[in-house]
C-alpha cells in the first residue's frame, strides 16, 4: 500500500511538474529520487517497479538536459546576432582609421611644439598614425571575426 | 528653411556670474543631462520598488537593461571586469537615455556635442590608465609592446601602440558625437524639404517622398542611438580589459 502510495505520488509530482519551472523539476526528480532509495523495500517484484520509475527518472533528466542546452545555444545564438548587425561595425571601422591618423598627427604636433623639432615630429608621426589607424581596423575586424567563429 | 544645426545651439537657461572670465551658466545642454539622470533614476528606482518574483512591464524593463550590459560586461571585460560594472552600466544608460531623449522632436541631444562624448570617454580612458597603474605598476606599460617582436621592430612598433592607444578616446568621443550630428541635421534637412516643396507650387505633388524619407530616418536614427551606447559600452568594456589583463 505505501509502495503504491509512493509510486503514484511520484507519478503525480513528475505528471505536475511538467507545466512548472525547469529548476523545479530537476528539483522533483532529485526529491523522488532521494524517496527511492530511503522508502522502497528490496523485494521482487517491487524492485521492478522501481527500476521502471528509476528508469522515467533517467529519461526526464535526459529530456531536461536536452530542453536547458537548447535554451542556451538558443541565447548565444541571439547575442552573436545582435553583435552583427552590420551598421555598428561598418561606423566602429571607419572611426577607428580616422582617429588613428588625427591621433597620430595631433601627437605629431605637440612634440614639435614641446620639442621644436618642427616638421619631422608631425611627418614622422603623422604616416605612423596611418598605421596605428590601420593596425586599429585589423584589430577591431580581427576581434569580430574571431568572436562570431567561435 | 530653418537652419539645420540650430538645434544645436547652447542656450543659457540661468547664469551664475564669472568664474576666472568664464561664465557660468545652467544650460539648455545641463538641462538635458539632468532630465537624462532623472529618467534613468525614475525607471530604476520605480522599477525595483516592488520586487516581485513575476516583473511588471516597469521592473522587466529595468532588469533586462541590467542583464544586457552585465552580458556584455561579462563577455568582454571577463568575469573580473564585473568590479566595473556600476561605471559602465552609469555610461550606458546615460548614453542611452540621452539619444533616445534627443530623438523627440524640438528636444536637445546632449551626445551631438564633442565635449560631452569626450568627456564620458576621458571618463573611461583615465579609469583604464589609473586602474592600469594602480594595479599592475610599470608592467601596465607592456601595454603597448607587442610581443614576440624582434627588438628593431619595436622602434617602429611601440610609437604604433601608442598612437594606437591614444587613438582609443578620440575614437570613443568621435564615433558618438559625428553620429548623432550627422543624424539629427539628416533628419532635419529631409524634414525642411518637405515644407519647401509644399509651397513649391506644383511641387507640392513631389513632397511625400522626402516625408516618407523622414520616416524612415527617424527608424534608422533610433537604431544608431540605442547601437551607438552599445558600442560605447562595449568598447569601454574591451579597454577596461586591457586594464585588467595588460600583456597581450
Amino acid at each position: 500500500m505505501a509502495i503504491q502510495d509512493g509510486n503514484s505520488c511520484c507519478v503525480c509530482r513528475i505528471g505536475s511538474c511538467l507545466h512548472e519551472s525547469f529548476k523545479k523539476q530537476v528539483l522533483c526528480s532529485m526529491i523522488t529520487g532521494h524517496d527511492r532509495h530511503d522508502k522502497s523495500p528490496p523485494s521482487g517484484p517491487v524492485s521492478g517497479d522501481d527500476e521502471a520509475l528509476a528508469q522515467r527518472l533517467r529519461s526526464l533528466d535526459a529530456r531536461l538536459d536536452a530542453v536547458i542546452e537548447k535554451k542556451e545555444t538558443a541565447k548565444e545564438a541571439e547575442n552573436a546576432s545582435a553583435d552583427r548587425s552590420g551598421i555598428g561595425q561598418a561606423l566602429r571601422l571607419s572611426s577607428e582609421f580616422g582617429a588613428g591618423i588625427i591621433a597620430g598627427a595631433g601627437l605629431g604636433w605637440g612634440i614639435d611644439r614641446v620639442f621644436g623639432t618642427s616638421p619631422w615630429g608631425m611627418i614622422i608621426l603623422f604616416m605612423l598614425g596611418f598605421c596605428a589607424g590601420l593596425m586599429n581596423v585589423v584589430r577591431a575586424s580581427g576581434m569580430m571575426s574571431k568572436k562570431h567563429g567561435s | 528653411m530653418a537652419s539645420p544645426i540650430e538645434q544645436f545651439e547652447i542656450k543659457k537657461i540661468v547664469s551664475f556670474g564669472k568664474i576666472g572670465g568664464h561664465e557660468i551658466a545652467f544650460t539648455n545642454s545641463a538641462a538635458y543631462m539632468m532630465l537624462a539622470v532623472a529618467l534613468i533614476l525614475l525607471l530604476m528606482i520605480y522599477g525595483t520598488r516592488s520586487r516581485s518574483l513575476i516583473p511588471g512591464r516597469i521592473q522587466a524593463l529595468a532588469e533586462m537593461a541590467y542583464e544586457f550590459v552585465a552580458n556584455t560586461v561579462r563577455e568582454s571585460a571577463g568575469h573580473d571586469g564585473m568590479r566595473f560594472m556600476p561605471l559602465v552600466f552609469s555610461l550606458f544608460m546615460f548614453v542611452l537615455t540621452c539619444n533616445l531623449v534627443g530623438m523627440i522632436p524640438g528636444t536637445f541631444t546632449v551626445t551631438s556635442h564633442l565635449i560631452v562624448t569626450a568627456a564620458l570617454a576621458a571618463l573611461v580612458i583615465l579609469t583604464v590608465i589609473i586602474f592600469g597603474i594602480a594595479k599592475h605598476g610599470t608592467h601596465f606599460f607592456g601595454l603597448f609592446v607587442p610581443s614576440g617582436v624582434h627588438p628593431l621592430m619595436l622602434i617602429i612598433l611601440v610609437p604604433i601602440e601608442v598612437i594606437s592607444f591614444v587613438s582609443r578616446p578620440i575614437s570613443l568621443s568621435v564615433r558618438l558625437f559625428a553620429n548623432m550630428l550627422a543624424g539629427h541635421i539628416a533628419l532635419k534637412i529631409f524634414a525642411g524639404f518637405v515644407a519647401t516643396l509644399l509651397f513649391a507650387g506644383g511641387w507640392a505633388i513631389l513632397s511625400p517622398l522626402p516625408l516618407a524619407l523622414t520616416v524612415a530616418l527617424t527608424a534608422l536614427e533610433m537604431l544608431v542611438a540605442v547601437l551607438q551606447a552599445y558600442v560605447f559600452a562595449v568598447l569601454t568594456c574591451i579597454y577596461l580589459h586591457d586594464a585588467l589583463h595588460p600583456g597581450h
